[in-house]
C-alpha cells in the first residue's frame, strides 16, 4: 500500500481508538513533534465529522419523507372509513325499503344471500330488484323496489327448500305448461315492460339485455322466465347432463333456460336477446349449444354456435398486474394492503440494473408569438407520433419566474408535450420548425434553432449530469445575457435577429429523482463554458450543469426557462467598444422542457416503472383494463421481456387476439402460451352496438353500486389494518412505504385506496360480477349450454364436432389432448356399477365427473339394471351418486375404479352434500366463488412478528419481482461456493500479478488502472503474468461456465513491510 | 424518564428518531413563515436543529430532563434569527428588531461549532457518490468493512479498505484545496 494511504489508515485507527497502547503512545509522541501529522489528524477529524453530517442530513431528509408519508397514510385510512360508512348507509336504506313493502321472513333468506338477492317464498309474490333502462335512454337506475313491475319467485324447490315450498309445485298459475322447466332448479321470473329496453341480472350473475319489443306479443308486459345451472351443485341436483345428442362429452361453463310468457301462454322472441354468461376464465372453443330432448326424453345438447367474447373493461386499478409470485409471497410474509404492496413493488424501479439508462424524452414546445419578429415565426402543433399514448401531456406552467416576477404579459402560450421515446426506435426527422431528439448525440434540441438545448452526459450509479446549454455569440452585455447569431456579412451593421437572452427560471423535479447540485459557478451567474463548434466560430455556449440522482427508474424533471430576443443595430464600425449600437428587446418567451428519464427496455425484467405507467386510470376503457389482459400480464411477467409488454401497450387499437400473436413472436419459450391466448379470439374493448353499449353501462353502474356498498365488515377490516399499521410503524417498517412516497406518485395510490374496492370490498359483496363473460345472442327460447367439446369418447367424434374440437389444442386447464390424440391414443375402459337398494329411492342421480373438467356425465341406468360407461383411461373420474327419499338425501362419492361394484349410499343433509360437492367436484368458475379475500387476509394478519427483517426483506422480495434476475443480481454470488478465479490480495514488490483460474474463462478482459486513475493496460490473456510496481486497481470481466457475464473489481497493494517512516 | 427519541438516538436508530421528531416541525414552520421565511427555509432550519440535537444527545451534553420539543423549537428559532441577521446584513440593514431568545443551554456555541462541519460537508459532496457512500456507511452507520466490501462487490475486505483510504485521501485534497483558497462566499 502506498505510504500516504498507510498514513491515513494509521490516523483512522488512532481516531477510532483501535490502536494498541504501544502504537498509540508512539503516535502521540509523533504528533507532538510533527506538525504535519497534527494537521493531517485535524483534517481527518473534520472529514469524519463532515461525513457524519452528511449521514445526519440525509437521514433527516429521509425521515421527513417518511413523516410526510405517514401523514398521507393516515389520510388514506380516514378516507376509507368514510367511504365505508356511506356505503353502509345506502345499503341499510335499501333493505329497509324492501322490508316496508313486505317483510321478508328470515326463513326464506339463505344466510349467504342475505343482501340483494332474489330468493323469495313462492306463494307470496314479492320482492324484486330490477335494473331497468328508462325509455332506452341508457340511463340505468339503481336497484328499485317495485310491487308489480317485476317479480321473482322460487318454484318447485322440492328438494332443497323442503319446508314451506316443498308442495308449492304448480301452485303458481301459469308455469305448469312450461314443460322444459327443470323442477329441481330455482326459477326466476322477471316481469318486464315490452316497450322499453331492459337489463336483467339473475342471481347467478347472468345478465340479459332485452331490447324493447323483443317478443311476439302485443301485451305491455311479459314474464321472462329464467333458470340457471351454473353452480356445480345446481347442475348435479337438477340431474343435468353435459353430453351432446351424439354422446360426446362437453365441458360446461354453465347452462340456462330462458323463455317468456304472457297471460295467454308462452310468447316467442321477435328480436335478439343478448345473454352474458359470467366466467372466471375464458376457454377456447366455448360455444353455445342448444338443448334438445333425446329419444328417452333426456335433455342433451346440439347445434353449437360460436360465442362472442367481448372484453369488458373494468376499473384498471382493480386488476392485478403484479408479477405472479409477488402478492402471494408478500401475503405469506404478512403484507396484504394494496398500498403497501404497490409501494414496495414500485420502489424496485430504482434498482441499479445493468442496462443503461435511457434518457431523454421530452419536449418543450414554444412559439415566438407576439415578439414582433418578422422571420422564423414558428407554429407548433402538438405532434402526434404513431403509437405514442397521449397520456403525459402536461400543461405548460408559464406563470412567473423564480424571482416571482411576472414575465411580460405577452408571453406566448402553448402546451408542452412530452414523448416517451423508449417506445419508438426512431424519432421523427429533424424538421426546421420542430424540436427533436437527436439520437446520435442524445441531445434534446429545442425550438430556438439550437439556442437552447439539453444533453445528458453520463449516468453512473443512478446519477446523471443534465447539461443545459444556451448558445449565443460574443457576450458583451453587462448582465451576462448573451447574443446569438453571427453577423451577416451582407449587413455587417445589423445583427441577425436570432439573439437571445436567457433566464433560467426554475427547475422542478416532478418525480423519481432529486437534484444533488447545480453547477456552482452557474448558480452565481458567473462562469462560462466555452465549447468550440466547427461551423460556428462565434458560438459561445453557456452551460448549466445539474447533477441528478435517480431514485426511480422513471423520473421526470421540468425546467422552466425564458428567453428574450434582441436586435442590435450598430452605427459605424462594429466591434468591441466601437461605434454606437441600438438594442431593441422583444417580449420574453417563457418555455419549459420536461425531461423524462427511463431505464432502457430490458429483456431480463419487466420494469415496475412501466407497470406503474399503465396501471393507471388513464387506461380505463382500453384493452388493458380487462380481466383478459390481467391474465396475460401474468405471462408477460413470466417472459421477463419488456418488449412483450410493450406490444400490448402499443397496440391498443387492435383486437387482443391479434396482439397475442404479435406478442407470441417475441415471447421466446412462451410463444405457445400467447398463441393459445390468441386462439381464444378475444376481441377488444369497443362499444359497437346498442346492446354492448347498454351492457357496458350496466356493468359500470353495477361496479359503482358495489363500491358504494362496502359493508361494515370491510370497514372493520380496514380499521384493523389501520391499527396493524400503527403497530407496523412502531416496528420501524415504514421504510418501504416511504420509498413509495419518494419514488413514485403517492397521490395516485391515495386515489386508489380511497377507492379500494379491489380485492376487498367487492369480492365479498354477493353478486359481484365477473368481468369476463361469454356473450350469446339468442332468438329462440329454450335450454342453452355454454360448452366446449371434450374428446373423451372414441369413435364418435362427429363431423361438425371435429370442427369444434379441433380448436381444442389442449383444452384449458392443461388437459393434454388434441384431436389427433383423441383418435389415436385414448384408451377406453368399460366401467360399471350398481346402487345398493336403488328401488328404495324416489330419484337417483349418478354422475361420472372427470376430476379436472367441468364435465358432468349423468349415467342412465341400462336395461340390465346397472350403470355402464366407456371411460377415458387418461382421466381420473369421481363417481357421485345422490338419491332422494322423501325429504331425505343420500349420497356416495368415490374415486372411480374400473368397476365400482355396488355403491352404498349414506344418509346426509343438503348442507353437507353441497359442501362436499363444492370441495370435491370441479366447479364452473365464476368470480363469485373465488376465495374470500377478507377471510384470507385476516388469516394472514397474524403478522409482523419479526423485528429485524427490514434489511433482508428487499432481497427476499426481489426474486418474486424479478424472477429472471435472481442470481445474476446477487453480489453475494462472488462470495459463495468455489470461486472461478483467485486473485492475489497483496504482492511483494517485483512479484508478478497472476490469476489462478478454476475454470476456463471466455471473453476475458482485464483493465489495470494505476493509483492516479489512468489505465495502465488492457489485457485479454487470462493466464498471463504482469509486473506492475505501483498499487493498482483491476477490473475483470469474463464469461463463466454457464456463459454468464461475470465481473469483479479490486485493489492490489504492494505490501509495505518496513517500519513506518515519515516521508 | 428519558424521552423515547433520546433513547433511540443513543441506540443509533437515527432515522426513526428523526421521523418522530418531525412532529414538532409544524411549529417551527409556522414560526419561520411568520417571520418572512419560506417552507423550504423552515425545513433547512429544522434539519439543522435535528443535527444539533443529535450532537447534543450523542455527546451527552444534553441536560437531563430537557424536552426534545423545547430544544428543537428553541434551536430552530435561534438558527432562524441568525439567518435573518445574515440576510439583513446582506441587504445592508441593521439586525435590530430581532427579539432575543433565551440561550441558557449555550446552543449558540454549538451552532458555531457545527459551522465548520457544515463547510466540510459541502466540500465532501464533491468526492463522488461511491466514496460518499463508503465513508458514510463506515463513519455514520458504523458498518463493518466486511459488509461494506460485500455491498460494493469488492473481492476482499482489504480492497475495500484501500478504496476507503483513497476516498479519504481525495477528501483531504479537497478540504486542503478549499482551505488554501481565500473564502469566496
Amino acid at each position: 500500500m502506498r505510504i500516504e494511504l498507510t498514513q491515513i489508515e494509521r490516523i483512522e485507527n488512532y481516531l477510532l481508538g483501535t490502536m494498541s497502547t504501544g502504537d498509540k503512545n508512539e503516535f502521540e509522541k509523533e504528533l507532538n513533534s510533527n506538525p504535519e501529522l497534527r494537521s493531517q489528524l485535524d483534517i481527518q477529524t473534520q472529514i469524519a465529522e463532515g461525513i457524519r453530517r452528511i449521514g445526519l442530513t440525509t437521514t433527516a431528509q429521509k425521515s421527513y419523507k417518511k413523516y410526510k408519508a405517514k401523514l398521507l397514510w393516515t389520510k388514506v385510512i380516514v378516507g376509507l372509513g368514510i367511504a365505508a360508512i356511506v356505503g353502509g348507509t345506502i345499503f341499510a336504506v335499501l333493505n329497509t325499503a324492501a322490508n316496508e313493502k313486505e317483510p321478508l321472513t328470515e326463513a326464506n333468506l339463505e344466510p349467504a344471500t342475505s343482501t340483494h338477492d332474489y330468493v323469495v317464498e313462492a306463494d307470496k309474490e314479492e320482492t324484486v330488484v330490477v335494473d331497468s333502462l328508462e325509455d332506452g335512454t341508457g340511463l340505468i337506475e339503481g336497484p328499485q323496489i317495485t310491487d308489480k313491475e317485476v317479480q321473482s319467485s322460487t318454484e318447485f324447490n322440492t328438494a332443497e327448500n323442503n319446508n314451506s315450498s316443498a308442495n308449492s309445485s304448480g301452485s303458481t298459475s301459469g308455469l305448469e305448461d312450461l314443460d322444459e322447466l327443470n323442477p329441481y332448479l330455482e326459477t326466476e321470473i322477471f316481469t318486464v315492460s315490452t316497450d322499453r329496453d331492459t337489463v336483467l341480472e339473475s342471481k347467478d350473475g347472468l345478465v340479459l339485455y332485452l331490447p324493447d319489443d323483443a317478443f311476439e306479443t302485443s301485451s305491455k308486459e311479459v314474464d321472462v322466465i329464467l333458470q340457471t345451472a351454473i353452480k356445480t351443485e345446481d347442475i348435479l341436483y337438477a340431474g343435468l347432463n353435459t353430453k351432446t345428442l351424439d354422446g360426446v362429452p362437453l365441458q360446461t361453463a354453465g347452462m340456462f333456460y330462458l323463455t317468456a310468457k304472457n297471460s295467454r301462454g308462452e310468447v316467442a322472441l321477435k328480436r335478439e336477446i343478448v345473454v352474458d354468461i359470467p366466467t372466471a376464465e375464458i376457454k377456447s372453443g366455448m360455444e353455445l349449444f342448444r338443448g334438445e330432448r333425446s329419444e328417452n326424453n333426456e335433455l342433451l345438447w346440439t347445434n353449437p354456435r360460436p360465442l362472442e367474447k367481448p372484453l369488458i373493461p373494468m376499473d384498471i386499478l382493480t386488476l392485478d398486474f403484479y408479477p405472479p409470485n409477488y402478492e402471494p409471497s408478500m401475503n405469506a410474509w404478512g403484507f396484504s394492503e394494496k398500498d403497501f404492496l404497490d409501494s414496495m413493488y414500485y420502489s424496485f424501479s430504482n434498482q441499479n440494473y445493468e442496462s443503461d439508462l435511457n434518457t431523454l424524452i421530452a419536449y418543450s414546445n414554444g412559439d415566438f408569438d407576439g415578439s414582433g419578429m418578422t422571420s422564423r415565426r414558428v407554429n407548433y402543433e402538438s405532434y402526434s407520433f404513431a403509437n405514442v399514448l397521449p397520456n403525459r401531456i402536461v400543461e405548460r406552467d408559464r406563470s412567473t419566474t423564480r424571482s416571482g416576477r411576472k414575465l411580460d404579459g405577452r408571453v406566448s402560450t402553448g402546451t408542452m408535450n412530452s414523448y416517451d421515446i423508449s417506445r419508438f426506435g426512431t424519432i421523427m426527422n429533424k424538421s426546421e420548425n420542430q424540436p427533436y431528439i437527436d439520437m446520435t448525440s442524445k441531445r434534446i434540441k429545442t425550438v430556438s434553432n439550437d439556442s437552447v438545448w439539453f444533453k445528458v452526459r453520463s449516468n453512473i450509479n443512478n446519477t446523471a449530469i443534465l447539461e443545459c446549454y444556451i448558445q449565443g455569440t460574443n457576450s458583451d452585455l453587462p448582465n451576462a445575457h448573451f447574443l446569438y447569431g453571427a453577423p451577416n456579412p451582407a449587413t455587417p451593421n445589423i445583427e441577425d435577429e436570432g439573439m437571445l437572452t436567457l433566464f433560467l427560471s426554475d427547475l422542478n423535479i416532478t418525480e423519481g429523482c432529486r437534484l444533488l447540485r447545480i453547477d456552482k459557478k452557474v448558480r452565481k451567474g458567473k462562469g462560462w463554458d466555452w465549447e468550440a463548434r466547427d461551423n460556428e466560430q462565434y458560438a459561445e455556449v453557456r452551460k448549466y450543469e445539474f447533477l441528478i440522482e435517480f431514485t426511480s427508474a422513471f423520473s421526470q424533471l421540468k425546467l422552466n426557462y425564458a428567453y428574450q430576443r434582441r436586435q442590435v443595430t450598430y452605427k459605424g464600425d462594429r466591434g468591441f467598444g466601437n461605434g454606437r449600437k441600438k438594442v431593441r428587446f422583444f417580449s420574453p418567451v417563457e418555455d419549459s422542457v420536461l425531461i423524462t428519464f427511463w431505464r432502457d427496455d430490458s429483456k431480463d425484467f419487466i420494469n415496475p416503472a412501466s407497470v406503474k405507467t399503465i396501471w393507471d386510470r388513464k387506461f380505463n376503457e382500453t384493452n388493458l383494463a380487462t380481466k383478459a389482459f390481467e391474465e396475460r400480464m401474468e405471462w408477460i411477467h413470466e417472459s421477463c421481456d419488456q418488449r412483450v409488454l410493450d406490444v400490448y401497450i402499443n397496440n391498443l387499437n387492435l383486437p387482443l387476439h391479434t396482439v397475442d400473436s404479435m406478442a407470441a413472436r417475441r415471447a421466446g419459450d412462451l410463444e405457445e402460451k400467447f398463441y393459445l391466448f390468441g386462439a381464444r379470439g378475444e376481441g377488444q374493448v369497443e362499444l359497437e352496438d346498442e346492446a354492448s353499449k347498454e351492457l357496458t353501462q350496466y356493468y359500470k353502474k353495477r361496479r359503482e353500486e358495489i363500491i358504494n356498498s362496502v359493508s361494515e365488515e370491510q370497514a372493520n377490516f380496514w380499521k384493523e389494518q389501520d391499527s396493524l399499521d400503527r403497530d407496523f410503524d412502531s416496528k420501524s417498517n415504514m421504510n418501504q412505504l416511504t420509498n413509495l412516497a419518494a419514488a413514485s406518485d403517492f397521490k395516485g395510490n391515495v386515489d386508489r385506496s380511497g377507492f379500494s374496492e379491489g380485492n376487498i370490498a367487492t369480492q365479498n359483496v354477493q353478486g359481484e360480477r365477473s368481468s369476463r363473460v361469454y356473450r350469446a345472442r339468442i332468438n329462440i327460447s329454450g335450454w342453452f349450454n355454454c360448452d366446449n367439446v371434450v374428446g373423451m369418447v372414441g369413435g364418435i367424434l362427429t363431423a361438425p364436432l371435429i370442427g369444434v374440437g379441433a380448436i381444442a389444442v389442449g383444452v384449458a386447464n392443461g388437459v393434454k389432448n388434441t384431436v389427433e390424440r383423441v383418435k389415436e391414443e385414448i384408451r377406453y375402459k368399460d366401467w360399471s356399477a350398481t346402487v345398493k337398494d336403488e328401488g328404495d329411492y324416489d330419484r337417483v342421480n349418478l354422475y361420472l365427473v372427470p376430476t379436472h373438467l367441468t364435465s358432468y356425465l349423468k349415467i342412465n341406468k341400462g336395461p340390465a339394471g346397472n350403470y355402464t360407461y366407456e371411460i377415458n383411461g387418461d382421466y381420473d373420474y369421481k363417481t357421485l351418486v345422490m338419491a332422494w327419499r322423501g325429504s331425505e338425501i343420500y349420497y356416495s362419492l368415490c374415486n372411480t375404479k374400473k368397476n365400482d361394484g355396488e355403491l352404498e349410499l349414506a344418509l346426509s343433509d343438503d348442507e353437507t352434500v353441497k359442501s362436499i360437492i363444492r370441495q370435491e367436484i370441479p366447479n364452473v368458475r365464476t368470480l363469485t366463488e373465488n376465495v374470500d379475500y377478507v377471510t384470507l387476509s385476516q388469516a394472514n394478519n397474524q403478522r409482523k412478528k419479526e423485528n429485524d427483517w427490514r434489511k433482508e426483506f428487499r432481497e427476499k422480495v426481489k426474486p418474486a419481482i424479478f424472477p429472471c434476475l435472481v442470481g445474476e443480481n446477487n453480489i453475494n454470488d462472488n462470495f459463495s461456493g468455489k470461486e472461478d478465479v483467485i486473485v492475489p490480495e497483496y504482492l511483494e514488490s517485483n512479484e508478478p500479478f497472476e490469476l489462478k483460474w478454476n475454470i476456463d474463462p471466455k471473453d476475458f478482459k482485464m483493465e489495470l488502472i494505476g493509483s492516479n486513475g489512468e489505465l495502465i493496460a488492457t489485457v485479454t490473456d487470462p493466464n498471463g503474468s504482469w509486473s506492475i510496481e505501483d498499487d493498482f486497481e483491476y477490473r475483470i470481466t469474463y464469461l463463466n461456465r454457464n456463459n454468464e457475464q461475470k465481473s469483479m473489481v479490486g485493489n492490489i497493494v504492494h505490501e509495505y513491510r518496513g517500519k513506518f517512516a515519515l516521508p | 424518564m428519558e424521552d423515547k427519541t433520546i433513547k433511540l438516538l443513543h441506540e443509533g436508530k437515527v432515522e426513526k428518531a428523526f421521523t418522530k421528531l418531525y412532529k414538532y416541525f409544524p411549529k417551527v414552520e409556522k414560526h419561520v413563515c411568520i417571520n418572512s421565511g419560506s417552507k423550504e427555509e423552515a425545513l433547512d432550519i429544522y434539519q439543522e436543529a435535528l443535527v444539533l440535537f443529535y450532537r447534543k444527545v450523542t455527546s451527552k451534553e444534553l441536560k437531563p430532563g430537557t424536552s426534545p420539543e423545547g430544544f428543537l423549537v428553541k434551536t430552530s428559532k435561534l438558527l432562524w434569527n441568525n439567518e435573518l441577521r445574515k440576510k439583513k446584513r446582506r441587504q445592508g440593514k441593521s439586525a435590530e428588531g430581532l427579539s432575543s431568545i433565551d440561550d441558557s443551554e449555550n446552543i449558540q456555541e454549538k451552532i458555531q461549532q457545527e459551522e465548520q462541519s457544515k463547510i466540510v460537508e459541502k466540500i465532501l459532496h464533491q468526492i463522488g457518490e461511491k466514496c460518499k457512500s463508503i465513508l458514510t456507511l463506515f463513519y455514520f452507520e458504523s458498518l463493518s468493512m466486511d459488509k461494506i466490501a460485500k455491498r460494493f462487490g469488492y473481492k476482499t475486505v482489504q480492497s475495500a479498505k484501500v478504496q476507503k483510504y483513497k476516498c479519504m485521501e481525495n477528501a483531504r485534497k479537497l478540504v486542503l484545496e478549499h482551505q488554501s483558497k481565500p473564502e469566496n462566499d
